[in-house]
């Protein structure tokens, strides 16, 4: 085994046994009667319960609900969001236009928006959908307009001496420079949308990670709310390992 | 000098930045006319505008007043123009091939020509092995050569360079001055060719022109008489070129103070 792929193997087993290290910590001072299990259920329970969740596949319903909401989200609201990031970043008029209204309209915390999502669209999957693609709007457009603005002056000036034509420009010398910011937005999308969809869920779902913490707070569950911020966490890393991965493949030329 | 047509002619050239209450003057005055196959060099002290004088010309920034016309070669296969910059300007996105490509692509070079031109070009500056490398994994020396190469692979009528051996070390420089002579006599196109290196521009150009201090018209042009093809280190022991060189420091040491009084004055 070469030297590097030894120290890869050590950094990913540090990686797994630190949560784990914790964990068993907790399990130690619940069974030790130091932490009240009443609030603290032991670690080993709640990977019981986790796994006869799975194997009544309840919870795999919820995982899928939250995950297609999120998908559909970014769905709706990426690309709209990238292109006006490109138009504001590159058209000094679209910032003037736009500008404003995105300054004011960005410090809104998404969530708050939902309540007014549910007159509109009534309580239902559409509101939860919506919810998230507003965040995924924002943070595309504004991590593209930061990449865009980004972009070395000697790209624009290379284009202007050996005359690329504007779509080539756009499509061949703004895009890919600005790719990697594009792919931070579409990072904190994935990110912020987990966070928009259990917010959401909690009052206006029937399924979902979030409507099922909430159930199991009204029924006073609390091992099941701790199997729900499991799933969670566990499912949010899987997302950011794998789009982190993605980002290596797409962005290999920034040369790590 | 020459009666040949000119290539490249400048009149009245003035640029002038206006920022606010405050007008910053680049430069004003400036002629020159540049004729087909010349290698002319512009030095000046930093801050002389010289730079905005080359992106002028480019068209990347639009003269205040004055006017530059290119009389071009009719039906040519090549580029009108084409530019080496201080630092290489690659796509990082891009293999040092597929940037070459990018910009033939743009050219009116025909396109069953562009993989033999980029393959003989690459194998001339000793990059062909490195066809597929992106620019993060070469040096700033080999990125520069790529994009000296870009610049020649279109073939243009006009190479402008913006002093774009600046930031290579003395090794590079030389072995970059070297391939960039050997490159334009193979094209002899009209360079016009910016820098503040006094031995640089001796060494490699037909004519310089000095920039003043404070703007104003050219204060001095220069024949560089030697043969060529020339070697650019055997040149240095050459009386008459460093007679030139000598002359030309004093002239620009001179030009330095003037331009530090005049700011005194203001």
């Amino acid at each position: 085994m070469s030297a590097p792929t030894t120290h890869r193997l050590r950094k990913a087993l540090v990686f797994v046994a630190s949560p784990f290290t914790l964990l068993a910590i907790w399990e130690i001072c619940g069974r030790a009667g130091w932490l009240d299990v009443r609030f603290f259920p032991l670690p080993t329970k709640i990977a019981a319960y986790l796994f006869w969740l799975f194997r009544e596949d309840a919870l795999i319903v919820d995982i899928l609900a939250s995950l297609r909401r999120i998908g559909l989200g970014l769905l709706i609201a990426f690309v709209p969001g990238v292109l006006v990031g490109l138009a504001m970043g590159l058209s000094s008029w679209a910032r003037m236009i736009l500008g404003p209204i995105v300054a004011l309209t960005y410090p809104i915390p998404k969530i708050a928006i939902l309540p007014l999502l549910l007159i509109i669209f009534g309580l239902g999957e559409t509101s939860n959908v919506m919810v998230v693609a507003i965040g995924v709007f924002f943070f595309a457009l504004i991590n593209t307009y930061d990449g865009v603005r980004q972009i070395p002056a000697i790209h624009f000036d290379v284009a202007r001496v050996y005359r690329v034509r504007p779509w080539r420009k756009l499509t061949h010398i703004v895009l890919p420079a600005a790719f990697p910011a594009i792919f931070t937005g579409l990072k904190l999308s994935v990110g912020y949308g987990l966070i928009l969809i259990v917010a959401a869920e909690m009052v206006a779902a029937n399924a979902g990670i979030g409507y099922r913490i909430w159930t199991s707070w009204e029924t006073y569950v609390i091992i099941e709310l701790y199997a729900s911020l499991a799933v969670i966490s566990v499912l949010g890393v899987l997302l950011s390992v794998g789009l982190e991965a993605l980002e290596r493949v797409l962005a290999h030329w920034k040369g790590a | 000098m020459n009666d040949a047509p000119s290539r490249l002619t400048i009149r009245d050239l003035a640029k002038v930045f206006q920022d606010g209450e405050e007008r910053v003057v680049a430069f004003e005055d400036i002629a020159l006319e540049a004729h087909p196959g010349e290698f002319l060099c512009v030095v000046g002290p930093s801050g002389c505008g010289k730079t905005t004088l080359l992106r002028c010309i480019a068209g990347i920034e639009t003269p205040t007043t004055g006017s530059i016309q290119r009389q071009l070669e009719p039906g040519a296969a090549g580029a009108e123009q084409a530019m080496v910059f201080q630092q290489h300007g690659l796509f990082p996105w891009l293999t040092v091939e597929a940037n070459l490509h990018f910009v033939l692509r743009e050219s009116p070079v025909p396109r069953d020509q562009h993989d033999d031109i980029v393959q003989r070009l690459l194998d001339r500056v000793g990059l062909l092995r490195f066809r597929r490398f992106y620019p993060y994994q070469l040096s700033g020396g080999m990125n520069q050569r790529v994009a000296l190469v870009r610049a020649f692979c279109v073939q243009p009528q006009v190479l402008l360079m913006d002093e774009p051996f600046v930031f290579l070390d003395y090794q590079n420089r030389i072995v970059l001055q070297d391939l960039l002579l050997e490159l334009w006599t193979e094209q002899r196109q009209t360079i016009v060719f910016v820098s503040h290196n006094i031995n640089e521009a001796i060494a490699l150009g037909d004519r310089v022109l000095v920039m003043p201090g404070a703007p104003g018209p050219f204060v001095r042009e220069i024949t560089c008489p030697f043969e060529r093809p020339r070697d650019v280190v055997e040149l240095r022991t050459d009386p008459a070129y460093q007679r030139i060189v000598v002359e030309v420091t004093k002239l620009l040491r001179q030009e330095q103070e003037r331009s530090v009084q005049e700011g005194r004055a203001g």
